[in-house]
């Protein structure tokens, strides 16, 4: 642990950049000081008045401040600031300024924190601001909420919501009130009150903020009867602008849990309006997974999404929804099969496009789909319509697509065995080898039904068709000439570099990293020159490394006959259900 | 440079091959050839007959009789079979001596000589020493040329001269050297070409580079043939033919014998060119013709282009060995050549979507052969498909015809799907009248409808064309010359069927000269084909239909 910085040595180094410079400067590292007696003597050097935090240079120099660095710093007065015996203003002004400048970020929120904190240390603090707020004053309104948590009193706080004189000053209030912890006779009075609001207010933001505080008591207090929260949600939902569908989404991503099937698909119902530009809204949706499928809701949400989809003909993608995803793919693979199948059945493009670029994303193996005789469709025309659709589609996974054509061959209709073991010879057994004839393998073995044993046949057919193909490599008149290949060779290469490149722009570790190419060796051993060890020397690292990568197969049908290719799946796509 | 006739000698197979070169080489040596082989089996145990000065006996004239054997000689070779070598022997001095020697040569000593490709081996020596011995007589006597003497002999007679001298003979090696690089070997076979043709000289000096080219053709395709790959000796074989037509064509047809020997040389040269072109495309590549995806998995590329490019290049030379066989009156392997290209568009279906707009030759090729097979029913099937799928690829901007041939050009196309680039690289076409012309011929009318559509919608910017030669072009057309011809546009492709078809049968009609071209005249049509695909240039209006 370094040595901690005597009082002498904080006001001699803010002397001259000033205090909020120097504990910016210090960000994060302060934790090696050992916090509390730093922080204590930051605090009281401030309370004296050597130094300030509130002067316009401090101003100046927080607008200056951006990324890692002002987060760092920000964390370090967040710290700082209940420990702070200073002017409520002056540090709502801070505070305010510190919100401001983290923008959408998480973290930013937590001068707010800091300053919950710092009220609740006096209640002369929590007055002051209460009063003010009383008055109008828009910078103690803005942290009224804050002040209303500090010393949670929902009288007092029911004193704001009924009697506020604008909006401005019954939002906060509201919020605050669905964040206290209330008895049951307080909890009754608030819900109406909270409940009267959400009728009565012509301002969304207000409206949504009483009903997601309602729904927060509901929360806490179970014993209270929801259907006056279901009617103020009624009222809410009459309207569909932008406004009302975001307070939606927050209200599944905040209370999706306690949300019952009607509030549910009241919900849904509203939010299936929200378009491809309403990118917030559809993050919140996505926020909104984990609460929803713990509340027993993953079919509607499931149902939402893919309308979502297919109302915005593909410009909303399964991929604007990452947690969702993660859900559908990695939790329940019954779940996943049953829906996919439903929706092959269905064949929207849109919606089976989007599911295609999803299993496209899943580098190396592809995924086979867990499906059971109820999964599939009871007609034999049904069954071979999902198998083109999912050849169609996710031919680029082929062991996702055959394990559909398998699960018919397994309990499908054994009419339509030979144009199910078809459609799995030609594109698919045709285009791939390794992974794909593995599956099938793994497949014989496993499973004993009729339609199973044919595709014994299919794997002879292509072993011999890749035998009568021996003696093709004495055909050198159709090789490329060798400055093609080499012109072929420089193209591919640029591909990949670019693709390396785009790849790397995506990595989470890229920025965080830092990098080195090792020439030569199997092995690097690495000096850190800005930390030392016990001897003073520089501290080394040592790795040993190791080949790695990642590959895929190309679809031979793709080198081929790629337009071809491209109409046979095109037809399979496109293909109508109750095509004649 | 022995080393290499030697080693092209022994591989020289028998029929055709080695009995096909000697007459020339005795021709280059003096010798006055009285019979060249026929097809068929050889008459009375000779295979050759020609007079000429026995070196064995002070240069005496002499009737030399030959009886060839390709490769070495061995024991199984000697005796105890028709084909043997004792037997012909035999044959000679029994039946063809007293019965088949024109009168006016009986006078003359002869030597029956056995011409041998490789070496005559140790183990038949013996056998050999004591046949000479005993069927020797003061008027009969009996030679050995072996493939060691033979190459002599092509040194000395016809390789002598410029091929010897520096830099032809260099070009020549070099050909030989990089046959497994076929564009380079092809670029210096076409030097030699050029070097020997260019010459001037008197009639028998012409006459001598013809067969220089023809002999060192056959040394190139043996010598290549024996490594396996035949790429380098078939476009040198077409670059041959043109060049000799070239020398030929002014006086074609005309009695004097020295044109007489051009003409033969020529017809050599075409035949030597379906010699390999059968070899290449009937034997090796048609062994594969109905396995799917065969032959587009030995072009051994992970590039759809690369496929593309060697698909439609074999299948072009396969049409045209097609039309050749049916210059040659040969309708039942014509007819097989057209099933073997079948079966090649349907096991390896890229040939349905061209990358390059100058496919139309290959397409004009193979649609003048179903023609002139009597099948177009049976390809009609080929261009439906063909136009759909060009039609897809325009509509969505994937790997549509280009007029660009430039392999930078073509390995990434479509860069990009803007409408600039797609302009750019549609700004013509000779692909689409063809295309239309015969969609509307096979009365497809559903095809043509949605390809002359999408031609009117999508390429109003693309100037459709059809070349057609000039009175310039027979001058420059045989040796690659670009500045000839002429280009017709403002055709009336997206219009009703009969405008267009009434259009080009004005057009036709309208262009005389196509019928003053060397090949119209003379009736070599097949000889223009090759041109045309050889130099890239579009297949003329006038032979699209040439079998109606």
């Amino acid at each position: 642990m370094k040595e901690i910085p005597t009082r002498n040595d904080i006001l001699k180094s803010s002397s001259e950049g000033g205090l909020l410079a120097y504990l910016f400067g210090i960000g994060e590292g302060y934790f090696m000081y050992g916090e509390t007696e730093f922080l204590a003597d930051v605090a009281e050097i401030v309370g004296s008045g050597e130094r300030t935090l509130f002067s316009e240079k401090d101003w100046e120099f927080l607008d200056g401040m951006k990324g890692p660095a002002f987060f760092s710093g920000m964390i370090l007065l967040c710290e700082l600031i209940p420990l702070l015996e200073v002017g409520h203003r002056d540090l709502m002004r801070l505070v305010k300024k510190l919100v401001d400048l983290g923008g959408e970020d998480l973290a930013a929120n937590e001068p707010n924190a800091a300053f919950r904190k710092w009220c609740s240390g006096n209640p002369e603090r929590v007055k002051a601001v209460l009063e003010e707020a009383e008055a109008g004053d828009g910078l103690a309104i803005d942290h009224l909420c804050f002040a209303l948590e500090a010393h949670p009193d929902s009288a007092v706080a029911l004193r704001f919501l009924t009697n506020g004189l604008t909006p401005e000053t019954q939002l906060p209030a509201a919020v605050a009130l669905g964040r206290m912890t209330l008895d049951a006779d307080s909890a009754v009075i608030v819900l109406r009150s909270l409940l009267k609001v959400v009728i009565g207010t012509d301002d969304c933001s207000l409206k949504f903020n009483a009903l997601s505080a309602s729904f927060a008591i509901l929360e806490k207090n179970p014993e209270l009867r929801i259907e006056d929260v279901k009617h103020g949600l009624r009222k809410v939902i009459s309207d569909t602008s932008s406004e009302t569908l975001d307070g939606l989404s927050v209200l599944i991503w905040k209370h999706g849990q306690i949300l019952g099937e009607d509030e549910v698909r009241l919900i849904f119902d509203a939010l299936k309006s929200v378009n491809s530009e309403n990118v917030g809204i559809l993050k919140k949706i996505d926020h909104a997974t984990s609460a929803l499928v713990d509340g027993g809701h993953f079919k509607a949400l499931s149902g939402l999404i893919a309308e979502l989809i297919r109302r915005s003909q593909g410009k909303i993608r399964f991929d604007t929804f990452p947690s969702f995803c993660r859900k559908l793919f990695d939790d329940d693979s019954r779940r996943l099969g049953k829906l996919l199948m439903s929706w092959l059945l269905e064949g929207d493009p849109f919606l089976c496009s989007s599911l295609a670029q999803q299993f496209g994303k899943v580098a190396g193996k592809s995924q086979a789909l867990d499906l059971q005789p109820d999964d599939l469709p009871v007609e034999p025309k049904e069954q071979l319509f999902v198998c083109r659709k999912a050849v169609g589609y996710w031919f680029h996974s082929p062991v996702t697509a055959t394990s559909v054509l398998v699960a018919v061959l397994r309990h499908g209709d054994h009419r339509i065995f030979q144009d199910v073991l078809e459609l799995l010879y030609y594109p698919l057994l045709i285009s791939y080898d390794d992974d794909l004839c593995h599956y099938l393998e793994e497949i014989l073995e496993q499973c004993t039904e009729q339609g199973i044993a044919q595709i014994r046949e299919l794997l002879n057919r292509k072993k011999k068709y890749l035998d009568s193909l021996e003696g093709i490599e004495r055909l050198v008149e159709l090789h490329p000439s060798e400055i093609h290949r080499q012109i072929e060779h420089v193209r591919f290469n640029r591909k990949v570099d670019k693709a390396w490149e785009k790849a790397e722009k995506k990595s989470i570790f890229y920025d965080t990293v830092t990098k080195q190419h090792i020439l030569y060796g199997n092995a690097v051993q690495s000096y850190n020159q800005d930390m030392e060890g016990p001897d003073g020397e520089p501290i080394s690292c040592n790795m040993n490394l190791v080949p790695h990568s990642v590959s895929t197969e190309f679809p031979q049908l793709f080198i081929f006959d790629p337009e071809g290719l491209q109409i046979m799946l095109m037809e399979f796509r496109l293909e109508k259900k109750n095509r004649p | 440079m022995k080393l290499i006739l030697r080693q092209y000698l022994s591989d020289l197979r028998e029929r055709d091959e080695l009995d096909a070169i000697l007459p020339d080489l005795l021709s280059e040596l003096g010798f006055n050839v009285l019979s060249r082989p026929g097809k068929g089996t050889r008459q009375y145990g000779v295979d050759v007959a020609a007079i000429g000065p026995d070196k064995d006996d002070g240069n005496r004239e002499k009737l030399f009789l030959f009886t060839i054997k390709s490769g070495d000689l061995q024991r199984r070779d000697w005796d105890g079979s028709l084909q043997a070598v004792r037997q012909s022997l035999n044959e000679i001095r029994d039946s063809y001596i007293p019965t088949r020697i024109p009168e006016q040569y009986q006078h003359l000593d002869i030597a029956i000589c056995v011409c041998i490709g490789g070496e005559m081996r140790e183990n038949v020596q013996t056998q050999w020493t004591g046949y000479v011995q005993n069927a020797s007589t003061c008027k009969v006597c009996f030679r050995q040329w072996n493939g060691d003497m033979l190459a002599g002999l092509l040194l000395l007679g016809v390789l002598k001269g410029e091929l010897i001298e520096n830099p032809l003979r260099g070009y020549f090696q070099k050909s030989i050297a990089m046959f497994d690089h076929p564009d380079v070997a092809y670029r210096f076979f076409a030097r030699l070409t050029q070097g020997l043709l260019e010459g001037g000289g008197n009639d028998r000096e012409r006459l001598k580079r013809l067969r220089q080219v023809y002999i060192c053709l056959w040394v190139f395709f043996v010598w290549a043939r024996g490594e396996g790959n035949l790429e380098a000796p078939f476009r040198a074989s077409e670059f041959a033919v043109l060049h000799i037509w070239n020398n030929c064509r002014s006086h074609f047809g005309d009695e004097a014998p020295e044109q007489i020997m051009r003409e033969v040389v020529l017809i050599n040269t075409i035949k030597l060119h379906l010699i390999i072109a059968k070899e290449l495309l009937i034997e090796k590549l048609g062994a594969y013709a109905d396995r799917p995806f065969a032959l587009s998995m030995a072009v051994g590329s992970r590039s759809p282009v690369d496929v593309n490019l060697a698909l439609f290049e074999q299948f072009g030379r396969l049409c045209l060995y097609g039309l050749w066989l049916h210059f040659s009156l040969a309708e039942t392997e014509r007819n097989r050549v057209l099933q073997t290209a079948i079966a090649i568009i349907n096991s390896n279906p890229t040939l349905k979507s061209p990358i390059r707009d100058d496919f139309a030759i290959e397409i004009a090729l193979f649609m003048i052969l179903a023609q002139l097979c009597g099948a177009k029913a049976d390809v009609s099937g080929y261009l439906h498909e063909m136009a759909l799928r060009v039609r897809f690829s325009i509509r969505r901007r994937g790997p549509y015809p280009i007029p660009m041939t430039d392999y930078r050009d073509l390995v990434e196309h479509p860069v990009e799907k803007s409408d600039k680039y797609f302009k750019k690289y549609t700004q013509a076409s000779v692909l689409y009248p063809l295309l239309v012309a015969w969609l509307d011929k096979l009365k497809l009318h559903h095809p043509r409808d949605l390809l002359a559509s999408c031609i009117k919608s999508e390429l109003p910017h693309s100037t459709q064309q059809i070349w057609v030669p000039d009175e310039n072009t027979d001058e420059k057309l045989w040796t690659g010359g670009k500045d000839h011809g002429m280009t017709i546009t403002g055709l009336p492709l997206c219009e009703d069927p009969a405008r267009y078809s009434a259009f080009l049968d004005q057009l036709i009609k309208g262009q005389s000269a196509f019928n003053d071209l060397s090949t119209t005249k003379s009736g070599f049509w097949p000889i223009l084909l090759m041109a045309c695909r050889h130099y890239r240039l579009p297949v003329p209006p006038q032979l699209w239909f040439v079998g109606e």
